[in-house]
């Protein structure tokens, strides 16, 4: 991981931290949100608007966590996810497990996939860092 | 004849983190709530505990709607909440969710504050 990566991730979980009263120690790329770290609802908007204070950018409607695709009915249809959906979301969220989400996509599993990497990855891409690996 | 439904979503907000988040992001509320939410939102003493109810109600209104949401942005993107008259409230639903529901014949949000938290319940009944 390059210098900028890891200072990205460090000052993501310090904002997770701070917004989800989470001791940093617990958190890695592989938390969920939902599932490890218990967020809820109001914090998710905590936290985008914590991290564009933080990194000092705007993050528009679905450019983090991806909006109108579960109403498209090609994506998700009676609460799974579609082949064509996978498609959409491994796209919209390349960081994401969706190897292991494929062999259960329900669309109430979808909260596991928002990590903690995930958001490092969008960060990176946003503020246009090269990852040397 | 239209299938008649009735669905019932409960919520729970607490007051000491909707506090936190309206201290800390009062200015940035415009992005996912709107001017008649944020209006009422304003318009009393206790802003952070009607910021909590307006929450607790998006998630009861999305919970009784049963509604496709890969996040909580998009209910709170989704879902307008209007207070009415005498204290009552509706929804406003934005599209691709109205072909949810055709008509919500009968809509009622119901608000419990108390002194750590909010709880909003929404109980509906609608015909698709």
């Amino acid at each position: 991981m390059s210098n900028e990566h890891n200072e990205i991730l460090k000052q993501v979980k310090a904002v997770i931290s701070q917004a989800l009263k989470v001791d940093e120690n617990k958190i890695d790329l592989r938390s969920s949100l939902i599932k490890d770290l218990g967020a809820e609802s109001i914090d998710f908007l905590d936290i985008v608007f914590r991290l564009e204070k933080t990194f000092k950018i705007k993050i528009p409607k679905g450019e983090l966590f991806p909006e109108k695709i579960l109403t498209d009915t090609r994506f998700a249809k009676e609460g799974k996810v579609t082949e064509a959906g996978i498609e959409e979301l491994k796209k919209r969220i390349p960081s994401g497990n969706w190897d292991a989400f494929s062999k259960n996509p329900l669309v109430a599993n979808l909260g596991d996939v928002f990590t903690v990497g995930m958001i490092v990855d969008y960060l990176t891409q946003k503020l246009n860092i090269t990852i040397t690996k | 004849m239209s299938p008649h439904r009735s669905r019932l979503g409960v919520d729970i907000v607490e007051l000491k983190k909707a506090r936190k988040f309206y201290d800390r992001h009062k200015e940035r509320l415009a992005t996912y709530f709107s001017g008649q939410e944020i209006a009422y939102v304003n318009k009393g003493q206790k802003k952070y505990q009607r910021l909590a109810l307006v929450m607790a109600a998006k998630e009861a209104v999305f919970k009784a709607l049963n509604a496709p949401a890969l996040t909580p942005m998009e209910v709170f993107n989704n879902i307008e909440i209007i207070p009415l008259k005498n204290k009552t409230f509706t929804f406003r639903l934005a599209t691709p969710w109205r072909r949810i529901i055709k008509n919500n014949s009968g809509v009622k949000l119901k608000f419990y504050k108390k002194k750590h938290f909010v709880i909003a319940i929404c109980y509906l009944e609608f015909s698709r």
